[in-house]
């Protein structure tokens, strides 16, 4: 039953988590691996058998409201788990084999969450399945980001789209009055606040998926293991924003303008990872702009073709990921060396490594194309013929030119380990099963050929090697600047302005002052009174009787 | 079989008892006050097994209070005590001795003065006790002022504040809230002729000028207890520099009286006279919502931020209960329950720290890193107070924005405005707690919190977990 699976993914997660083992970390590891492997065999068979069975169950009822937990499969939710599941299998390949891997059990179990609120945001039927899943999923990867810098980013951006996210849900339901998924259409024609809903929807997505003007979360992941990284960009909330983007596609017709916007977030998102993946130094970071140029193309075919997002999804991650796989195994061969400043000629040495990143490289683009250029066939040539161009300024500057690796790296230098090329060789035969032997594929391959050749031999992006060395680039984080000039600065100024006005001058000088002051006047005033005189006693008199003729007029 | 009539009388006695009982412990030679303390946990306990065993006895289907009793006070005027209980009351009374449990494991190793706070504080607990079980009107306003005076006492001896007039203007306006309550109470005695069960008066048709002051006053007074503007200032400048932990948590527990007034009180079908006033006090509360998070957020004591964010969030409460609809109030209760154990941990652990860090004499910037344990729990808190779905705080912030956004988009927003930068205020602490690179003490014998505080920090943890799947989880297991 895969209702079973699903619950094993969790309880496997939780007490993988809770219950460490500081001896055969690494034995326990490879049993979740096996695990793992065995949920995978299970859900892969399930799509080929096509079990669709229906489970749904009552979570939380209050007197008119009632919140089912639905964990029904259908073909594309399959089609939209498999991708990511074969990814996360690999990912905990890597971490087994991988002796550097920080915390490796607890990596290995929070991907066994993950996948299970992946699960529980997928087959989710209702606005509060929807969110809960979404925002569990961002806790999960909270906790697999190891670094404080980069935790503490990611959860404030990630904590604001979930709010966004949360806000338009309550929306919905105050206006909808349910939280059935499908509804979400009718809010075109009995929904208030159109403008508000995409705006929030538009900015809880774009941080979701990291794009344009919200990236810069990811590139603080950078110190992360390189196997952590891969699994956050392509198995993370990127993949989330996109299934969102597929599940509450209704929004959009709410306002005229949010696919435009999501186009020129797209493209922004494109050039972005274009230009870190050109200038910057880190290879990490160059693999977050690789990571970039496939969302903003996968995010631009999504909204061609919303019915094909388990498709897009599918190509753009494998492709994503073999080449962040290519950049892994480069960083894991040079003795851990971050900066791309710091190779070249590893050709001497890296021969085979060579040849196998190219075959590897045209798999996967082949399967890119086959897969998405139905959709747009310009799209896909400009992503593949772009991916053409920086891998091959890329590999002139690892492979090619002079050496810049001190003695010790390069002495160490030899073909990546056996579970990368495990790893790629899997990923490389998934793709070439896609590969068509045809006209089309065999101009694809020509002109990327001549256009990585083109790149690799003539290498016209020479000058840019200089900026390596330029520190603004290198450390340059516009948006985190704007948006602390923009949001942060004026809320510490309002807040001081505030407390200043408002507690101190308003209430403390102001209100506390002239009561202390009136009610001093009063106690001298009587002080005054209370003497044996004529004059008081007539005072005190006239006063009994005003009261007296108060109450009297109250009374009537 | 334990005969009901007297179950809930007993919930108000037994911290009671527990009090002359701490008053008899005796300290140990060296100062330390084991029997003290043991005497009080054993109370809380006790009235904790009792408390879950009045939520096995009612139906907590059925509207209106359970296992009602009523006692004769006096014949002329004919004045009658009833108690009972709800779902409601039961949910407060459930939180506040877990807090109360937390509390004083969490000054466990505090030995200054400690017998006199456990004894105040189990006079307040009982007095709380009484003031949540009450069914009329007498026996509220009774207990509703009586728990300030254990308050006022504990604030005076174990407040640290520097400026004494804070806690006398605190005291004063608190009473002018009283006076005002006592005068609403026997206009509504003189007008009913007799006794007046708390359901039947928010049920009751007032003549138009009576509604006006019988409803302004009980307004006031109960909103003396909440932090809205302008009275936010009074009870920040009591709060805000509390440093006993104990304390603090009795403090915060004052506006939830005000806020469980309100639920009480509200009639279920709002008079007109109070329409223009409903509008007048949410408007009022979201700009002290927006105003108060905007200081928290600047204000780089902890204890400010954690008082921003309890006062956001009994402002956010509040606004819910205005709206008067069934579903909202079930829902405040549930979080409500969660939101006391956060607050709670979260004060208490910042106490941790705070000592800590006197001890040792170093920063606390990245002070977190050298206490795994706390680390874990501390996070967990945080991460469920910000409003992820870690807690019953979850669904509640999804009702209670979904009612204000649809009722008015602009207070609606100005409260989601406030929840964010108050979140934000709160997470920046926890990350500035936690930055490994500011830390700077690495030499210093440090002191995590004991296994068994930790034991009990995991199920607090777990609590507020279960109450995010089911809020009355604890009915069905027990």
């Amino acid at each position: 039953m895969m209702i079973n699976n699903i619950f094993a993914l969790f309880f496997i997660g939780a007490l993988g988590n809770i219950f460490l083992l500081k001896k055969a970390e690494r034995l326990f590891s490879f049993f979740l691996l096996l695990v793992l492997g065995g949920i995978s065999y299970a859900f892969i068979s399930g799509y080929i058998n096509a079990d669709y069975a229906k489970y749904s169950f009552s979570w939380l009822k209050y007197l008119d409201l009632e919140v089912k937990v639905d964990l029904s499969f259908n073909k594309n939710l399959y089609q939209l788990f498999i991708p990511v599941l074969i990814l996360s299998v690999l990912s905990v390949f890597l971490s087994v084999f991988n002796p550097k891997e920080e915390k490796r059990q607890q990596f290995i179990s929070q991907i066994f969450l993950s996948l299970f609120f992946y699960l529980l945001l997928l087959t989710s039927q209702n606005l509060f399945q929807l969110i809960v899943a979404n925002s569990l999923f961002s806790v999960v990867i909270f906790c697999l980001i190891n670094d404080i810098d980069a935790r503490k980013k990611y959860a404030f951006y990630n904590f604001l789209s979930d709010i966004s996210l949360f806000s338009i849900c309550s929306l919905f339901y105050a206006y909808l009055n349910t939280l059935n998924i499908n509804a979400v259409e009718l809010y075109q024609k009995s929904g208030a606040h159109k403008d508000l809903v995409a705006i929030l929807f538009l900015f809880s997505l774009s941080i979701k998926s990291g794009l344009f003007m919200f990236h810069n979360q990811f590139y603080d992941m950078s110190v992360l293991t390189f196997n952590r990284l891969n699994y956050v960009l392509y198995c993370g909330t990127p993949t989330i924003g996109m299934v969102l983007l597929y599940k509450l596609s209704g929004i959009l017709s709410i306002s005229d303008y949010a696919e435009v916007v999501i186009k020129i977030l797209a493209l922004g998102t494109f050039l972005s990872g274009l230009f870190n993946v050109f200038f910057k130094d880190n290879i990490k970071e160059k693999a977050v702009g690789m990571a970039q140029l496939s969302w903003g193309t996968s995010f631009y075919l999504i909204l061609m073709a919303p019915d094909k997002i388990m498709h897009i999804i599918f190509a753009g991650s494998f492709l994503g990921y073999l080449l962040n796989l290519v950049l892994y195994s480069i960083y894991h061969i040079s003795s851990y060396e971050q900066n791309i400043s710091k190779m070249g000629g590893f050709i001497k040495n890296l021969k085979l490594s060579f040849v196998l990143y190219m075959l590897i490289f045209f798999c996967g683009a082949n399967l890119f194309w086959q897969i998405c250029s139905p959709i747009s066939l310009v799209v896909c040539a400009i992503y593949l013929a772009t991916l053409g161009l920086v891998l091959g300024y890329l590999f002139h500057q690892i492979f090619l030119g002079e050496i810049h690796a001190d003695e010790r790296v390069f002495a160490l230098l030899k073909n990546c380990s056996y579970a990368v090329y495990i790893v790629l060789l899997i990923l490389g035969g998934i793709s070439v099963h896609y590969v068509k032997p045809d006209m089309h594929t065999g101009l694809l391959n020509a002109g990327l050929f001549v256009i990585f050749l083109l790149s690799f031999i003539v290498y016209p992006f020479k000058r840019f090697e200089k900026l390596y060395q330029n520190e603004n680039i290198q450390e340059i984080d516009v948006f985190e600047d704007i948006f602390d000039f923009i949001i942060i600065t004026p809320i510490r100024i309002l807040g001081r302005i505030l407390w200043l006005l408002v507690d101190f001058i308003l209430i403390e000088r102001t209100i506390i002052n002239t009561w202390n002051a009136v009610f001093s006047k009063f106690l001298s005033l009587l002080q005054k009174l209370d003497v044996s005189s004529l004059k008081t006693s007539i005072i005190y008199v006239v006063l009994s009787f005003a009261a007296l003729a108060i109450c009297l007029y109250v009374g009537k | 079989m334990l005969n009901s009539f007297s179950i809930l009388s007993l919930i108000v006695a037994i911290p009671f008892l527990g009090m002359l009982f701490t008053l008899a412990a005796k300290e140990a030679e060296n100062g330390k006050t084991n029997n003290v303390f043991n005497v009080a946990v054993f109370a809380v306990i006790s009235n904790i097994i009792m408390i879950l065993r009045v939520f096995m006895l009612v139906k907590l289907n059925e509207p209106g209070l359970h296992l009602i009793e009523k006692y004769n006070w006096m014949k002329k005027p004919n004045i009658d005590i009833i108690f009972g209980v709800d779902v409601l009351s039961l949910m407060m009374l459930l939180a506040i001795h877990i807090a109360f449990v937390i509390g004083f494991v969490g000054i466990r190793n505090n030995y200054k003065k400690q017998k006199t706070l456990m004894v105040f504080s189990l006079l307040f607990l009982s007095m709380v006790n009484g003031f949540f079980i009450s069914g009329d009107i007498f026996s509220f306003y009774m207990f509703f002022e009586a728990m300030l005076i254990p308050q006022f006492l504990l604030l005076g001896i174990f407040g640290n504040i520097k400026r004494k007039e804070y806690i006398n203007r605190f005291f004063v306006y608190n009473m002018v809230g009283a006076i005002l309550f006592f005068t609403a109470v026997v206009l509504l005695f003189n007008y009913h002729k007799g006794s007046l069960g708390l359901q039947q008066l928010s049920l009751m048709n007032l003549s138009n000028r009576l509604e006006y002051f019988i409803w302004g006053a009980i307004f006031i007074s109960l909103l003396s207890r909440i932090p809205v503007w302008p009275f936010h200032y009074w009870i920040s400048s009591v709060d805000s520099n509390l440093r006993n932990p104990m304390v603090f948590i009795i403090s915060i527990i004052i506006p939830l009286t005000g806020l469980y007034g309100f639920i009480r009180f509200l009639p279920q079908t709002l008079p007109q006279v109070l329409d223009i006033v409903i509008l007048l006090l949410q408007i009022i509360s979201v700009i002290t919502m927006l105003f108060i998070s905007l200081i928290g957020y600047i204000n780089k004591d902890r204890q400010y931020k954690l008082f921003s964010y309890i006062t956001v969030y009994y402002i956010m409460y509040l606004l819910g209960v205005l709206t008067g609809k069934e579903d909202i109030l079930l829902n405040i209760v549930y979080s409500l329950f969660s939101y006391l154990l956060i607050v709670t941990c979260l004060e208490i652990f910042s106490y941790y720290l705070y000592k800590e860090q006197s001890e040792h004499s170093v920063l606390d910037d990245g002070m977190l890193c050298a206490y795994p344990r706390l680390s874990i729990v501390y996070g967990f808190v945080t991460l469920a107070a910000v409003g992820l779905p870690l807690s019953s705080l979850f669904m509640s912030n999804f009702l209670i924005l979904s009612n204000l956004l649809a009722d008015n988009i602009q207070m609606g927003i100005i409260m989601l405005l406030a929840i964010i930068i108050v979140s934000c205020a709160l997470l920046n602490e926890f990350f500035r707690l936690r930055d490994f690179e500011k830390w700077n003490a690495n030499g210093v014998e440090i002191k995590d919190i004991n296994g068994k505080y930790f034991a009990l920090m995991l199920f607090v943890c777990f609590c507020l977990m279960m109450s995010f799947v089911k809020p009355l989880w604890f009915v069905f297991v027990f």
